[in-house]
């Protein structure tokens, strides 16, 4: 069986006047029906761009190289245009973002917006749309649904605004959903209860997710697999069991040792210095070597990717066996 | 016994809403809040988005105003003070926001806004400014070149510790840190919880630091108070607190925060709604989400007061 989503070489270019970059170089990994694919990285390593890209709506400067695909369902979804792209967008994939204030639009109330959505992609009559757009977010979580349907933006909390986000985003019951840091910027108590409402659907319909975060303490418990991406490239990729149990790229073990933890005995975190650097600054051997507490003669050169164990692969030459 | 460095008793904040017409309702925003901070120790304020944490910590600059109540620093009222004697008392305390971005000017130049404090207290003379600037962005980790940048060529972890060189420009005695390290990767976090630990040893800087997620208070406070709707309603020992939370409110807090270990499953979230859920006329303003099995009526119409039993410190009718 082929996977749900299928993206091979991805790469985002943009040109810049001192030279074009290439923030999303050489991407690749596959989301099935009903699992949870954990994309993480820090800010700078191209998460978004790579969402973007998926659903074509990269910054106009930004263009993808030739040779990334993206298959949904065998479709190559970077080659829509017009009428089949609209077609595709919402109804087939979906997509949260983090700052639901300033994804929503202001000047409608949120349930028109949940069913505007509902109306593009299902045959139904405006009472019908309003009646599924009232009943999407009392499944959402909303309290009261039929009162809140009426509200704007402004009149939300945080957590009630990317309630309606979701609303929206799976009004059309997509295969796959992309969720772009949809918690990073709301409580715990409302990040756990909206990360369930997304798992739900996975569990219950077979949504396939994409969830992409910056911490790895909150995907540890709810995805199936985990790619961690490092300076527009994906440094490690494996079960998340795995990934946590025995991970084999530095950079990895880096983001690990940063996470605070509630649980156990106290201790306290390890910071790894720096930040991802900008892409134009980016070394031509192993990017994370500048950070790298680990780095030896080889890292001046890119390593090439090597598979610790079948679903296992880590772009490091510690990995190799026998450095 | 020496009087602790922060002694805020009985604090109550009020906003009114600004209706287009008629009177506006007084919502409070603090209500009967106590606390002390010693000298050179850290007391974290945890709660949920509109618990009332930034009105505490505003209130206790002067940014907002205070309905009742009383703040001492190091000894003399802080809400009587007035002109020169306020601005005294302000170089003790400083604040460091959490969205360094807005926080920051972003038309002065990085040194510029570190020196004006620096200015502002006539710390030093102009012709050792620059020196003192450089010093001071060394201390929290920034190259001294970054001192004729402006914030937007900076990053988000650097805007922070421009925000944290800031604040220590007048050297304090209390830094006050409002979700500092929220917005933040997890990576920088952590680098950013380790200066503060680093600055707070080196300079004996206490700290009142305000955040939502537990795992972060771990890393920094000695003692922690959970804050529900403008009111105190557990405090303690950090360790001690969150080994045995007493308050439903807290246990709640701790189990939402997520396990960053794959082999748990996600159990069921622990709290429904959030603060929009309602805030009661009289009562436990936790009971609209209170799950404690012994929850009744009593809950809805008597306020728990702040009960102490051990180390902590619960406002609940049926716990611990």
């Amino acid at each position: 069986m082929s996977a749900l989503l299928e993206v091979r070489d991805l790469r985002v270019r943009i040109p810049l006047p001192a030279g074009t970059v290439t923030p999303v170089d050489g991407v690749s990994f596959s989301v099935d029906c009903g699992e949870m694919l954990a994309l993480v990285g820090e800010s700078g390593a191209g998460k978004s761009l790579t969402c973007l890209a998926l659903l074509q709506l990269l910054p106009a400067a930004a263009y993808l190289a030739s040779g990334s695909t993206a298959l949904l369902g065998g479709q190559d979804i970077l080659a829509l245009r017009g009428e089949a792209l609209r077609a595709t967008r919402g109804k087939r994939i979906a997509i949260v973002f983090q700052d639901a204030g300033a994804s929503l639009n202001p000047v409608l109330t949120a349930g028109d917006q949940v069913r505007e959505t509902v109306l593009a992609h299902l045959p139904m009559t405006r009472a019908e749309a309003r009646a599924r757009a009232v009943s999407l977010l009392g499944e959402m979580g909303l309290p009261e649904p039929a009162v809140q349907y009426d509200r704007y933006p402004h009149q939300l909390s945080g957590g009630m605004r990317q309630r309606v986000m979701l609303a929206i985003a799976l009004a059309a019951e997509p295969e796959l959903l992309i969720a772009d840091e949809p918690t990073s910027a709301l409580d715990v108590t409302v990040q756990a209860q909206i990360l369930e409402l997304i798992d739900h659907e996975r569990r219950t319909r077979g949504l396939g997710v994409l969830l992409v975060s910056h911490d790895l303490g909150v995907v540890a418990s709810r995805a199936d697999r985990v790619a961690v991406l490092y300076a527009g490239q994906i440094v490690e990729q494996a079960p998340t069991r795995e990934l946590f149990g025995a991970p084999a790229h530095p950079y990895t073990r880096g983001l690990l040792a940063a996470i605070p933890r509630l649980r156990g005995p106290f201790a306290t975190t390890r910071p790894m210095p720096g930040s991802v650097p900008d892409p134009a600054s980016w070394p031509s051997g192993c990017r994370f070597a500048p950070r790298c507490p680990e780095r030896f003669a080889r890292c001046d050169a890119l390593p090439a990717i090597t598979q610790p164990s079948v679903n296992h692969a880590v772009r490091c030459w510690l990995a190799e066996g026998g450095s | 016994m020496t009087e602790p460095l922060l002694l805020v008793r009985n604090l109550s904040v009020e906003y009114r809403e600004r209706p287009l017409f008629g009177h506006g309702r007084r919502v409070p925003a603090v209500e009967g809040v106590s606390l002390e901070i010693a000298r050179g120790e850290t007391l974290a304020l945890v709660g949920e988005s509109g618990s009332g944490k930034s009105s505490l910590a505003q209130a206790i600059v002067r940014l907002v105003d205070v309905s009742s109540g009383e703040i001492r620093f190091a000894g003399e009222d802080l809400l009587a003070a007035r002109g020169e004697n306020l601005r005294r008392l302000r170089r003790g305390v400083q604040i460091v926001f959490q969205d360094s971005a807005t926080a920051l000017n972003p038309r002065m130049l990085v040194g510029d806004a570190v020196a004006e404090g620096l200015i502002i207290h006539d710390l030093v003379a102009p012709g050792e400014r620059a020196g003192r600037v450089a010093q001071l962005l060394e201390e929290v980790g920034l190259d001294q070149g970054l001192a004729g940048r402006y914030p937007r060529d900076l990053s988000g972890g650097q805007r922070q510790r421009v925000g944290i060189a800031r604040a220590l420009a007048v050297d304090p005695a209390l830094l006050i840190c409002d979700e500092p390290v929220s917005a933040l990767d997890v990576s920088i976090q952590s680098q950013i919880l380790a200066l503060l630990r680093e600055l707070q040893q080196r300079r004996g800087l206490a700290c009142l630091f305000i955040a939502h997620d537990l795992a972060v208070v771990r890393q920094i406070a000695q003692r922690t108070m959970v804050m529900y709707l403008g009111r105190v309603v557990e405090s303690g020992p950090t360790e001690a607190l969150l080994a045995s939370p007493q308050h439903p409110y807290t246990q709640a807090l701790i189990a939402s925060a997520p396990d960053p270990d794959p082999s748990t499953r996600e159990a069921p979230p622990a709290l429904r709604s959030d603060l929009s859920a309602g805030r009661p006329e009289a009562g436990c303003p936790f009971e609209p989400r209170c799950t404690h099995p012994r929850r009744d009526a009593r809950c809805r119409t008597e306020r728990p007061e702040l009960n102490q039993a051990g180390g902590t410190s619960t406002a609940c009718h049926y716990s611990p």
